[in-house]
C-alpha cells in the first residue's frame, strides 16, 4: 500500500497550479493568501490572508475567513476545519493551525459571503517537508503533588512489611514451645 | 442434623476423633503409598520437560528467529501462556480468600488444593516470561536498570507480591496439619521428609497460644491477598493496556483479565479437585456440592464474561475507528473468527448452559463445564495477544503468526511442568486442610464430641467397626 508516488504528484501538482498566490474570488471580494513557506511536521502553520473589494481594491475588515482541508475519516469524505479568523482593520486574518504528519496538504482558505454557512474558497498548498517528530508529545505525564514513585515504593514496602509480619508472628509464637520429645512420643503412641 | 459418616441419618453419629482419624488417613494415603501409575505419570512429564528444555536451548542457540515471532507481531503463544497461567493463578488464593472472608463453610477441603494451584500457576507463568527474552541473561536488568513508570517493572513486582504471599497464605494454615505429618509419618517416610515436616511444623502443637497469632496472621492475608491478586491481574492487563494498539487500547482491560483470570481459575480448580477426587478417592470430602457450588460461580462468571465483551466490543465498535474495524474483521469474520466463536459459544454460552440446566448440574456436566472454559480461556489469551499485534501500526501487509515446533514443545513443557508441580506437591504435602474440615464438620454438627458419640477416642477404630474397614479400598490407584 505504497501511496507515496501518489503523494508526491499531488503535491507537485498542488505547488506548480497553486503557487505563488491564490486569489479567491467571489462577486465582490477577493482573498488573497500567499503560499507559506514549507513546515516540517508539527510546526505551527501560519498564513496571512488579506481580504480585499474587487473592484475599488478596498480592504475589508471583519471578515470571517476559515482554513480547511478534505479528509476521509472510516470511508466517509468531507472537509475538516484546520482554523479560522476574522480580518483586522487592515482586512488581514492571520491563520494558524498545527500542520500533521502528512508530507502533501491542499488546504482550503474561505471567507463567509453571507453569514457563516456560504463560503467562497480557493485551494492553496501547504508543503510539509516531512516528520520532525511524533506530532504531539506531552510532558512527562500529569503531575500530582506527592504522587509518584515513592507512593508506590511506600506501598509496596507496607504490603511487603504486612507479609512479614502474618508469618514471622505465628513462627515465632509456635517455635517457642519446643517440641519436645515426650510429645513425639505421644504422638507415635496413638498412632499405634 | 447430626449425620453419619456415610450421609445417612439412620446412622449412629460419628465422633470428633474418629472423622478426624479416618480423614487423617485420607490425607496421608498419598504420602505413604505410591503406585506405579504415579512414577509412569512422573517419567512421562519429565520426558515431555525435557524435550521442552532441548526446545528451548534450540531457541537460546539459534535466537527467538526459530520461533513464528517476527518484528511485526514479537509477542505470541509464551505471553499468551503467560496470560493464562496468571490468569488461573487467581483459582486459588483469591477463590480461598474471599470464601475465607465470606465464611462459606464448603470451603474447607478445596482451600489447599486452591492455594496450592496459586503457587504453581505463578511459577509457571513467571518461567514462560524466562522463555519469551531473546536474552534471560539480562533478567535481572529490569530490576538493576527498572524504571519505575514501566508496567514490566509494576507487573514483575506486582507477581514476586503475590508469588510471596501465596507462598505464606499456602503455609500458615498448613502448619497444623504439617505437625500432624510430623507426628504419624516419623519412621514411615524418608529421614529427608521427616526433618522437612519438623522444619516446617515449627514445633506446632496446636495450643491455644500457638493458634490465636496463626489464626490472626490467616485473617490478615485474607483480607490482603484480595487486593493482591486483584492488583496482579490487573497490572498484567495494563502491559497491553498501556499501549495504544489497537484491541489493547482499552480502560477495562483490567477488569475483563481480573474476571477471565477467576473465570479460568475456578475451571481449572473444578479440573484438578476432579483429578484427585478420582485418584485419591476423596469422595466423601470433594462432594458434588463443591462441584455444583463451584458450578454457579462458573455460570455467574460466564454472564460477567459476556458483558464485559459486550461493553468492550460494543463501546469500541460503535465508534469504528479503522483500526478498530480491521481488527473485528479478522476477530468475527476472519483470521481468529474459529477461535472467537470457540470462545463465545463453547466456552460462555455451553458451559453456563451445562451448568444452569438442573439435569445436566452434575460434576461430570460441572468438569465438562470446566474443560470448554479453560479451553476457551486459553483461546482469549491468545487472540488477545495475537490479533492486537497483528493489526497494523503503519501502511504495511499484517504479518500472520504461527507458533512454530519448537514453541509448542516449550508450551507442552510449560504444561507439564504445572502438572508434575501438582504431582509432587500431592506426594509430599496434605493435600486437604484437616483441622479446617474437622472444625466445618464440628460447626455443622455433622459429627460430635467424643463423648456425645458415646465413644472414646478411636473407638470405631477399635471396634473394628467395618465402615471403617470398607473405607480403606484395597487398592487407591496412582498416588
Amino acid at each position: 500500500m505504497n501511496r507515496s508516488p501518489a503523494r508526491l504528484l499531488a503535491l507537485i501538482l498542488g505547488v506548480a497550479l497553486l503557487s505563488p498566490a491564490a486569489p479567491a474570488f467571489a462577486d465582490h471580494l477577493v482573498l488573497e493568501a500567499d503560499t507559506p513557506t514549507p513546515a516540517e511536521s508539527g510546526d505551527a502553520v501560519e498564513i496571512e490572508v488579506v481580504l480585499r473589494h474587487v473592484e475599488t481594491q478596498q480592504r475589508i475588515p471583519g471578515g470571517t475567513v476559515v482554513v480547511s482541508r478534505e479528509a476521509t475519516i472510516v470511508g466517509v469524505t468531507g472537509e475538516v476545519e484546520l482554523a479560522s479568523a476574522t480580518t483586522n482593520e487592515d482586512g488581514i486574518a492571520t491563520l494558524r493551525w498545527r500542520q500533521g504528519a502528512e508530507t502533501d496538504h491542499i488546504v482550503l482558505i474561505a471567507y463567509a459571503t453571507s453569514g457563516d454557512i456560504e463560503l467562497e474558497s480557493t485551494p492553496i498548498s501547504v508543503l510539509v517537508v516531512g516528520p520532525k517528530d511524533q506530532v504531539f508529545r506531552s510532558t512527562s505525564g500529569i503531575r500530582i503533588p506527592g504522587f509518584g514513585a515513592w507512593v508506590l515504593i511506600g506501598l509496596i514496602i507496607s504490603v511487603w512489611g504486612i507479609i512479614q509480619f502474618a508469618l514471622v508472628g505465628p513462627v515465632l509464637v509456635a517455635s517457642r514451645f519446643d517440641d519436645s520429645e515426650e510429645d513425639h512420643g505421644r504422638a507415635r503412641a496413638f498412632d499405634k | 442434623m447430626a449425620l453419619g459418616p456415610t450421609g445417612r441419618r439412620d446412622e449412629p453419629v460419628e465422633s470428633v476423633t474418629d472423622y478426624r482419624r479416618r480423614l487423617e488417613d485420607i490425607t496421608l494415603e498419598p504420602v505413604i503409598t505410591t503406585s506405579r501409575g504415579y512414577w509412569f505419570l512422573i517419567a512421562g512429564l519429565l520426558a515431555i520437560i525435557a524435550w521442552g528444555i532441548y526446545a528451548w536451548t534450540i531457541q537460546l542457540n539459534d535466537g527467538l528467529v526459530v520461533t513464528g515471532m517476527r518484528d511485526r507481531i514479537s509477542w505470541g503463544l509464551y505471553i499468551s501462556v503467560f496470560v493464562f497461567f496468571i490468569g488461573i493463578s487467581h483459582a486459588g488464593t483469591l477463590i480461598s480468600a474471599i470464601l475465607r472472608v465470606t465464611n462459606a463453610g464448603w470451603r474447607a477441603p478445596i482451600t489447599r488444593i486452591a492455594e496450592f494451584i496459586t503457587v504453581v500457576a505463578l511459577i509457571c507463568g513467571a518461567s514462560m516470561i524466562v522463555v519469551d527474552m531473546g536474552r534471560p541473561d539480562r533478567l535481572l536488568n529490569v530490576l538493576v536498570h527498572g524504571r519505575w513508570q514501566s508496567p514490566i517493572l509494576w507487573d514483575v513486582i506486582a507477581i514476586s507480591t503475590y508469588l510471596t504471599a501465596s507462598l505464606v497464605y499456602l503455609y500458615l494454615p498448613m502448619v497444623p496439619d504439617l505437625a500432624l505429618f510430623r507426628d504419624r509419618l516419623t519412621g514411615r517416610v524418608g529421614g529427608w521428609r521427616t526433618r522437612l515436616y519438623e522444619i516446617l511444623a515449627i514445633g506446632w502443637r496446636d495450643l491455644p497460644e500457638q493458634r490465636r497469632p496463626l489464626l490472626r496472621a490467616i485473617g490478615i492475608l485474607m483480607i490482603l491477598i484480595i487486593p493482591i491478586a486483584v492488583s496482579v491481574h490487573t497490572v498484567v492487563s495494563w502491559i497491553f493496556g498501556m499501549t495504544l494498539r489497537v484491541g489493547w487500547n482499552s480502560t477495562i482491560f483490567g477488569l475483563l483479565f481480573v474476571a477471565g483470570a477467576i473465570f479460568s481459575g475456578i475451571a481449572t480448580l473444578v479440573i484438578i479437585m476432579a483429578v484427585l477426587r478420582k485418584v485419591y478417592h476423596l469422595e466423601e470430602y470433594l462432594t458434588e456440592k463443591h462441584f455444583v457450588n463451584l458450578g454457579y460461580l462458573l455460570a455467574a462468571f460466564t454472564l460477567i464474561m459476556m458483558y464485559i465483551n459486550a461493553s468492550e466490543y460494543l463501546t469500541k465498535g460503535f465508534k469504528l475507528e479503522e483500526g478498530e474495524e480491521f481488527l473485528f474483521q479478522q476477530l468475527f469474520l476472519g483470521q481468529f473468527a474459529g477461535l472467537y466463536w470457540f470462545y463465545f459459544i463453547g466456552g460462555l454460552l455451553i458451559p453456563g448452559m451445562l451448568i444452569l440446566i438442573k439435569r445436566t448440574r452434575t460434576i461430570a456436566g460441572v468438569v465438562t463445564a470446566a474443560v470448554l472454559v479453560d479451553l476457551a480461556m486459553f483461546s482469549e489469551r491468545y487472540f488477545i495477544v495475537i490479533s492486537g499485534m497483528r493489526v497494523p501500526l503503519m501502511p504495511y501487509e499484517p504479518f500472520d503468526y504461527t507458533p512454530t515446533l519448537v514453541e509448542w514443545s516449550i508450551f507442552a513443557a510449560g504444561v507439564a511442568f504445572f502438572v508434575l508441580l501438582i504431582a509432587l506437591f500431592v506426594k509430599v504435602f496434605p493435600i486437604m486442610a484437616v483441622w479446617e474440615v474437622v472444625e466445618e464438620r464440628e460447626r455443622t454438627g455433622d459429627i460430635v464430641d467424643d463423648l456425645v458419640a458415646g465413644a472414646t477416642p478411636g473407638a470405631a477404630f477399635d471396634r473394628g467397626d467395618d465402615r471403617y474397614r470398607s473405607r480403606e479400598p484395597p487398592d487407591r490407584g496412582p498416588s
